[in-house]
């Protein structure tokens, strides 16, 4: 079996060390190593090493879902603090701990369905205030056109699509925008029944593409006492946190041409990079994106 | 001066009720059973008041009479005063400055006259207080053709200044003329069934306190609220305390798998087992019962991940919401269903739904084990290994405590296939077992030492 490791996606890595950046702003509720880091972390494990060595979380918990393999994920788990569960989500994520504070990123393969919603839905009512839930979803749109809204609603109920859904909306990046929409609902109305009147606000929203279309979504639960931690992490002033979805799009570029531009950032107020051989568009990415495409890219 | 009256008159409007008309619209919204249930409330809210430094309501006792015929229910639970039936319990709703008791299950002010007026044309209600006592008779459709704008009952016999012993205090109340539809279910084993089994549940608090409750002289027994619990084997149970529209609760939780009486768990045959109707959530508020085995959306099944299959049916969760004010409890004006949009009962449901959750992943754990080649599984010893425990003893615990997970072996093969119930007897009895996993594994080996692995002739 081939595949293409989790470290050698550009985008994917990219949008990984925005993450990592978001939840960093967690110390205004607590101290970091405070909290415990819950993923699903495959053979390579690369979120849980940057929550490892960034974060600097020692409590990880990887789940995995097939235990016929537990040999090679045991052996490839880069640091001897990750603790592997082995089984669906929907029956592991119950079973954990949550008396503490988490970070718990869900990074699907799939498009939003039954069983995330179960999960997610379940977590929140299991969750601490001042814990964050990111949330990665295949984004790509369904084909043929004319089916999208059908397969969604196939997949997540009826009873969950907002109403104004048609195929047309679903197309590009559509699917992304709906499936969010989705996701903080079900959040909001799992948090009717909290006891301490906890709600989970909407952080961050990253849009990227490598085989095909995903997204990530990042919520921190904030109770009514934490309003002030909330405003303390001022998540809005980071770069990748914006009214809209970040879109990352990485920009093929070479080494001398990413050095050239470097010489030029940051970029004063009211001025732009300057390539005449290169494309608008790929200086307009680079500008907003060139601090984690240079971590991704080494 | 005259015109001056006159003036006044001609503006008055007539707005006051009809009481033929008040009585049809205040027994309308109450079914037969929660009426007499309503009465049964009054009688366990007294033994409450009364029970002193007892504790407990070893000492009293309701009994309740229904046939075709008449309607009594008798209690000793230290009767009505004449004074409180004089200001209070016979009037429609409950005055601002009624003295109210902490628990008590009465709230609105209208169970007794309602339940009356539902059952019967004819009630007396007489009682012995520790200073009074009164006998009040009314014929309701002499009282509803009344006239006079002065609702009032009257006393046949009443003497205060009494000084009465305990034991002589009571309440009886006899509604005679029944209506004809409440007669002829008063006739049914259906209805009569159904009282019992609400009875049954309603009051389980009381009766496992020690109050004797009887329908028709048998008595009530209490339901068994209990969980299995082993050294290696716990279910889920915590207490919290929340506030929801200013009001302050304390909430029990417990969840897990119960076993069916004191037979062996059979874990293996589902759709066979009569416990099918007892799995499910029971949720008392205020010790009093509002859901029974509910297994809907409402106490969190029936999604696709949760929907109620047989395999679980060794589910039980139960509920305990208790609050100072009884008004504050999240049922509806009759205390027969819960109020869905309160605040108070979403709370309820966040952990109910959190609950079954942890729950049902332990049941599907022990389906795939039992199916696995894991003989038998430690999660499945540690369950047969353990025992029916009240739920008040449980260890308090927001996880279940069971054994690891096995390990998945990748040098091991499932084999899976049907064959006839009568062949599968047969072969079973030959070996000895009932258990589908021993009997493939016996036959397998049995084919694998003589055709396989047999010395060569």
């Amino acid at each position: 079996m081939t595949f293409l490791s989790g470290i050698a996606r550009p985008a994917k890595q990219m949008q990984r060390l925005m993450v990592m950046d978001v939840c960093r702003r967690l110390d205004a509720f607590a101290p970091l190593p405070e909290y415990q880091y819950i993923g699903f972390g495959g053979f390579e494990f690369v979120d849980f090493d940057l929550a490892h060595r960034l974060l600097h979380i020692d409590r990880l918990i990887s789940i995995e879902r097939d235990s016929s393999r537990k040999a090679r994920y045991e052996f490839n788990k880069p640091y001897r603090g990750i603790e592997i569960q082995f089984g669906h989500s929907n029956e592991i994520l119950p079973e954990l701990d949550y008396s503490g504070l988490s970070i718990c990123w869900l990074d699907y393969f799939d498009h939003l369905e039954a069983t995330v919603i179960q999960d997610v839905s379940d977590l929140a009512l299991r969750l601490q205030p001042g814990s964050m839930l990111i949330v990665t979803l295949n984004a790509h749109p369904d084909r043929p056109a004319d089916s999208r809204r059908e397969k969604l609603a196939g997949r997540v109920g009826e009873v969950t699509i907002p109403p104004s859904t048609t195929d047309a909306r679903l197309a590009q990046w559509g699917l992304a925008d709906i499936q969010k929409q989705i996701l903080l609902n079900e959040l909001q109305t799992a948090c009717l029944g909290r006891a301490d009147a906890a709600e989970f606000r909407s952080v961050a929203d990253i849009y990227y593409s490598d085989t095909c279309q995903m997204q990530t979504s990042a919520f921190v639960l904030v109770s009514p006492g934490l309003v002030r931690s909330l405003e303390a992490a001022r998540f809005s002033e980071l770069d990748q946190v914006r009214e809209e979805p970040v879109r990352v799009v990485v920009p093929s570029l070479t080494r001398q041409e990413m050095a050239f531009l470097n010489a030029q950032l940051p970029v004063p107020p009211g001025g732009e990079l300057v390539a005449e051989w290169l494309e608008p568009r790929d200086l307009t990415t680079y500008r907003e994106l060139y601090k984690w495409y240079l971590e991704a890219t080494g | 001066m005259a015109e001056a009256v006159v003036e006044t008159d001609a503006k008055r409007v007539e707005a006051k009720p009809e009481r033929e008309f008040f009585i049809s619209m205040l027994t309308r919204d109450i079914e037969l059973i929660p009426a007499v249930l309503d009465l049964v409330d009054n009688s366990v809210d007294g033994a409450q008041s009364n029970k002193g430094d007892a504790g407990n309501l070893a000492s009293f006792w309701i009994k309740v009479y229904a046939d075709k015929d008449r309607f009594e229910i008798v209690d000793n639970c230290g009767g009505i005063e004449a004074s409180h039936a004089r200001e209070y319990a016979f009037r429609f709703g409950r005055p601002s400055d009624a003295p109210r008791n902490p628990g008590e299950l009465g709230q609105f002010g209208v169970g007794m006259k309602r339940a009356l007026f539902k059952l019967g044309s004819k009630f007396v209600v007489q009682s012995t207080a520790r200073q009074s006592s009164f006998r009040l008779p009314v014929d309701v459709p002499v009282w509803a053709a009344d006239p006079s704008p002065d609702w009032k009952f009257e006393f046949a016999e009443v003497e205060e200044a009494q000084s009465n012993a305990v034991e002589d205090c009571g309440t009886t109340i006899t509604v005679s003329d029944l209506h004809p539809q409440v007669s002829h279910d008063f006739s049914t084993t259906d209805t009569l069934s159904r009282l019992r089994a609400n009875l049954q549940l309603r009051h389980q608090a009381a009766v496992r306190n020690g109050l004797e409750i009887q329908l028709n002289e048998e008595r009530i027994e209490p339901v068994s609220r209990e969980l299995l619990l082993g050294e290696e084997f716990q279910p889920l149970h915590w207490l919290t305390s929340f506030e929801a529209d200013g009001d302050a609760y304390e909430l029990r939780v417990a969840a897990g798998i119960a076993r069916d009486d004191d037979e062996e768990v059979d874990l293996e045959a589902p759709e066979e087992s009569l416990a099918l109707n007892k799995a499910g959530w029971y949720v008392f508020f205020n010790d009093r019962l509002l859901l029974a085995g509910d297994k809907t959306p409402l106490t969190g099944w029936g999604s696709a991940t949760a929907a109620y299959h047989p395999q679980f049916r060794q589910f039980r969760g139960f509920i305990d919401l208790t609050s100072p004010n009884p008004g504050s409890m999240p049922w509806n004006t009759t205390k027969t269903g819960v109020d869905e949009d309160s605040k108070a009962f979403r709370v309820v449901q966040a952990e109910m739904f959190k609950a079954l959750k942890s729950t049902m992943t332990v049941m599907n754990r022990v389906k795939n084990e039992l199916a696995g080649d894991q003989d038998p599984s430690e999660l499945i010893s540690a369950i047969r290994q353990a025992r029916m425990t009240v739920i008040e003893e449980l260890p308090v615990r927001d996880r279940f405590l069971v054994p690891a997970r096995p390990t998945v072996r990748n040098d091991r093969k499932n084999i899976r296939y049907s064959v006839s119930l009568q062949d599968f007897e047969k072969v079973a009895e030959e070996l000895g077992t009932t258990q589908p996993p021993e009997v493939g594994r016996h036959t397998f080996a049995h084919y694998l030492n003589t055709q396989v692995t047999a010395p060569t002739r």
